[in-house]
């Protein structure tokens, strides 16, 4: 069991690392592109010329000549030894892992929201359908989880801000500081994936209670509710947990737009305004940090899969 | 010749076992019998043909400027009103409709196909091959969402051409990684296993017997794809990363419109309609197709 | 007084291909204390009726008949007195134990919670489950109570699954296909243990099987059936050495001991049943009568019965 977890976690190391030097080699693939990027910031204007000469001090002052890889295990090592991950084209006085660290609190606010709304809606209501398999209620929640997974959730967004900010006043239309300002953005990134764990919690559901041990609970002679509550849920759970942790990932993904809709001060909406500046060292770490997030989440996940099923413990 | 029955889990009622191998046949009775899924399937038609002739059948140039008339709600003149440029809103739409199917269906089938023969190959030969094909389908997916197409376009700028690389290359894991699981599976099948004891060379193993029975799943997850695609696009446009300026795209018209979301909402409904019917069509295909494809896998024997 | 009667038994499935007639005009009776087989081969139709009388049939099945357990009419009964006989007058050992058992409940626990759902201690429930476990076999009962179901092989899963239907002391046990798919030793363990049962409980043991060896050495009585229908019934040892039907004859002569003499042939459809016998097309008696008129069940003179045109042939 220990030799698993060192071994899985060794793996999430391993492949966080590798993200970031894919990250990192997509961004600064072209040495000119990226001596250029730097003279804009910190020589000339954003729109003006960049002379050649221009470029070649930069290049020389910032070791952009090197190759790619020894570029990126420089950046690396400072990540690991001195937590230095650069500092920002555009806040010239602000190291990014300042700007990376701020953000960092709102995104996490954010992302439990959602999840939590995904949680406590999700999971009874998909339960609830498959109990009540083609009763009107089924079929109502259904057509509204495939409408739900069609709306871009921008759009409904904005729906959400043109009815409850713009028309009837209830909520703020964007910012961060209160509760109220989260009720807005947590519902507009938890619809998509409540929806769909709507869906796969009542499969889930209703293959399990198809299940020949559930036939089998019934000629014992157990109640209906104990059934329900002692074999078909904790079985029906077991594969929309590993699922979870993917929509999860959706859900961080999800952040990049909402928090840019809301004004929400985040990694999603720190990632959109440098990629629109141009700061690079901002948007590869705010990419490693959001595979970072997303990679660590999907292993405790992973982990309890093996706390919660028997049959995979002692593998 | 005697009868196996077999019990359908989801319906609980008892049906005779049919026979595992899918006929043509068998797929038009399917449709046959379910009205919901023909009127997708006319809908999709329809789509194309809108998509295909959109600037010929587009009662205005949707480029057209007239500032006189910017922000008119729905009229006789213009159906769907006109943005805050005073463009035909109903043109933008059915030019809108054209760039989005373009841009989707030829990214989810480049990544389709290359995504399957990845998954073919990793899943069939096994070993090292697998091994390294499933490292970079893993480091793919360490990428949530559209962070990875996020990152490329940042890089690479705005472009159509852009676009459709950037969601080709976030997409192919995907399927990489299902048709792998399909083909190791079957592999292991005896049919399979006698053409290989047959000597048959393995490309022609993977083209004539894996690859027809690993790609239903796969088939149908490419059909809900479109849809998830659809609203990538729109989402990367509506950031301002995607379509250049210039070219309807449903996304970019949202993000160009939402200042005017109090005053003049239908900048922002309109697009986003759009979107939620197109991709509500390719929903329902996508469920549609599984439901055909399904019904018979899943039976147990009573004996 | 008789235990079970099950009159005129018929089970259609109505499937959109057509009907299937899974069990047709099956009659029988079982006294207390007797030991009943159901022989027949895959698709006779014999698990049907098992699931018939204890009312776990889908939803869809259309059942006609009487079943008359313990002087109540089952079919008539409603949903939650039925439910109250399940696991405790009547019990079912099923079919497949290893899907039967939920992986993720402790073997212990899958007898125990029989009585901690109807208000036993826990402590007392799992000493009454571990003492169940003894009766079957199952030991050491503390550490096989203690894991899991997928530690267990088939043979101790249909163990396990035979103490779950012994734990409330059932007057009717219906075993359906105990010893398939395992085997030898796993089979002759699992014969012990039903015999043990029928000593010890004094319960009925209604034994569906297409185990010869089993209804053998278990049954006082034994039902063949064929194509849904029953086609000779009568005492076990009468069945074993004076089988009256030539589908019986086949099946004995079918055994390993006698030969392992097949029989050609299928049998038909249960959507599309032949008129007349079932089994002419198989039987190398068979005249013009017998594609014509289906025969009905004449009652031997040794009790029993026989459904054929002419019984004691070849």
């Amino acid at each position: 069991m220990h030799y698993y977890l060192i071994k899985r976690f060794v793996f999430l190391v391993l492949t966080i690392i590798a993200a970031s030097a894919l990250a990192y080699f997509m961004l600064h693939a072209v040495p000119g592109e990226t001596a250029e990027n730097v003279a804009r910031h910190t020589l000339v204007g954003i729109e003006d010329a960049v002379s050649e000469q221009m470029k070649a001090e930069i290049s020389s002052k910032y070791n952009l000549n090197d190759p790619i890889w020894v570029q990126y295990t420089n950046w690396l090592s400072a990540l690991l030894f001195s937590g230095n991950l650069g500092s920002s084209y555009v806040y010239k006085d602000t190291s990014v892992l300042t700007l990376i660290s701020l953000a960092l609190g709102p995104t996490i606010i954010l992302a439990t929201a959602s999840m939590l709304i995904v949680i406590i809606v999700g999971i009874p209501l998909g339960m609830y359908c498959a109990v009540h398999e083609n009763s009107t209620s089924d079929l109502i929640i259904r057509a509204t989880t495939i409408f739900s997974i069609s709306f871009p959730s921008f759009w409904l967004a904005l729906m959400l801000i043109l009815v409850f900010s713009l028309e009837l006043d209830w909520l703020p239309v964007a910012g961060y500081g209160t509760p109220a300002n989260l009720v807005l953005p947590a519902v507009a990134l938890a619809l998509h994936p409540t929806a769909v764990v709507i869906r796969i919690v009542r499969t889930s559901m209703l293959e399990t209670l198809g299940q020949q041990y559930i036939t089998f609970a019934i000629a014992k002679g157990l109640s209906w509710s104990h059934i329900l509550w002692n074999h078909a849920i904790k079985n029906a759970l077991i594969p929309v947990l590993t699922l979870l942790g993917v929509y999860f990932g959706h859900l961080l993904a999800g952040t990049v737009i909402i928090e840019n809709i809301f004004a929400w001060p985040g990694i999603g909406n720190l990632l959109i305004k440098s990629v629109d500046a141009r700061d690079i060292p901002v948007v590869t770490s705010c990419i490693v940090v959001i595979v970072a997030m997303f990679l660590i989440v999907n292993f405790f996940v992973d982990l309890s899969y093996h706390f919660i099923d028997p049959r995979i413990r002692y593998e | 010749m005697s009868e196996e029955i077999v019990i359908s889990p989801k319906t609980r009622r008892m049906l005779p076992a049919k026979s595992m191998h899918d006929s043509n046949n068998r797929l038009y009775r399917e449709i046959a019998k379910r009205p919901g899924f023909q009127v997708c399937l006319v809908l999709l038609g329809l789509l194309i043909i809108v998509a295909i002739f959109a600037p010929y059948i587009s009662p205005y140039d949707p480029e057209a400027i007239s500032v006189r008339d910017k922000n008119q709600g729905i009229s006789s003149a213009h159906l769907f009103g006109t943005d805050f440029l005073g463009r035909d809103l109903f043109s933008l739409t059915l030019c809108g409709a054209q760039t989005s199917l373009l841009i989707a269906s030829v990214s989810v089938a480049i990544a389709l196909a290359f995504g399957c023969v990845v998954g073919c190959i990793a899943g069939y030969y096994g070993g090292v091959v697998d091994e390294i094909l499933s490292r970079c389908v893993d480091l793919l997916l360490a990428f949530p969402g559209i962070i990875f197409a996020l990152a490329l376009l940042a890089f690479m700028g705005a472009g159509i051409l852009n676009l459709i690389i950037a969601i080709t290359i976030s997409q192919w894991a995907i399927y990489a990684r299902l048709m792998r699981g399909q083909v190791i599976s079957i592999k292991n099948l005896e049919y399979v296993q006698s053409a290989y004891t047959a000597g048959l060379p393995d490309r022609r193993i993977m083209i004539r017997h894996l690859f027809p029975n690993a790609i239903m799943p796969v088939l149908i997850l490419a059909t809900l794809d479109i849809g998830h695609v659809i609203l990538s696009v729109a989402g990367l446009s509506f950031l301002g990363l995607g379509i250049p300026p210039g070219i309807p795209e449903w996304g970019s018209m949202i993000g160009a419109g939402k200042e005017f979301l109090r005053t003049a909402p239908l900048n922002v409904i309109v697009p986003g309609l759009a979107i939620t019917f197109v991709v509500l069509i390719f929903n329902f295909l996508g469920e549609g197709l599984r439901d055909i494809l399904d019904v018979h896998k899943d039976q147990v024997n009573i004996g | 007084m008789t235990l079970l009667s099950v009159q005129d038994l018929n089970v259609r499935f109505p499937s959109g291909e057509g009907t299937v007639h899974a069990s047709r005009d099956v009659s029988f009776s079982m006294e207390p204390g007797e030991v009943l087989g159901l022989v027949g081969e895959t698709g006779s139709g014999k698990s049907v009726i098992g699931q018939a009388i204890i009312r776990l049939l889908p939803t869809s099945a259309q059942i006609t008949g009487k079943i008359r357990f313990d002087g109540q009419e089952l079919t008539s009964l409603p949903d939650h007195t039925m439910h109250a006989l399940r696991g405790r007058s009547i019990s079912l050992v099923p079919q497949n134990p290893s899907g039967s058992l939920d992986p993720l409940v402790r073997n212990g626990m899958q007898i125990a919670e029989i009585f901690i759902e109807r208000g036993t201690v826990k402590n007392t429930a799992w000493e009454k489950a571990c003492a169940l476990l003894v009766a079957v076999g199952l030991i050491p009962s503390d550490q096989i109570a203690k894991e899991y179901p997928h530690e267990l092989s088939g043979g101790m899963r249909q163990r396990l699954t035979t103490s779950i239907a012994i734990a409330e002391h059932s007057r009717l046990i219906i075993a359906d296909e105990p010893t398939k798919g395992l085997d030898y030793h796993a089979r002759a363990t699992t014969a012990q243990v039903l015999s043990d049962i029928r000593t010890r409980e004094n319960a009925s043991l209604l034994l569906i099987t297409h185990d010869l060896y089993l209804a053998e050495h278990l049954c006082d009585w034994i039902a063949v059936l064929y194509a849904g229908e029953i086609v000779e019934i009568g005492p076990a040892h009468q069945i074993f050495t004076q089988p009256r039907h030539p589908y019986t004859q086949a099946l004995i002569k079918a055994m390993p001991k006698n030969g392992l003499v097949p029989l050609d042939g299928q049998s038909p459809s249960l959507m599309a049943i032949p008129k007349g016998c079932c089994f002419a097309d198989r039987c190398s008696c068979h005249s013009e009568i017998c594609s014509k008129e289906h025969p009905g069940l004449i009652q031997g003179s040794l009790n029993g019965g026989v459904r054929c045109h002419h019984p004691f042939c070849s």
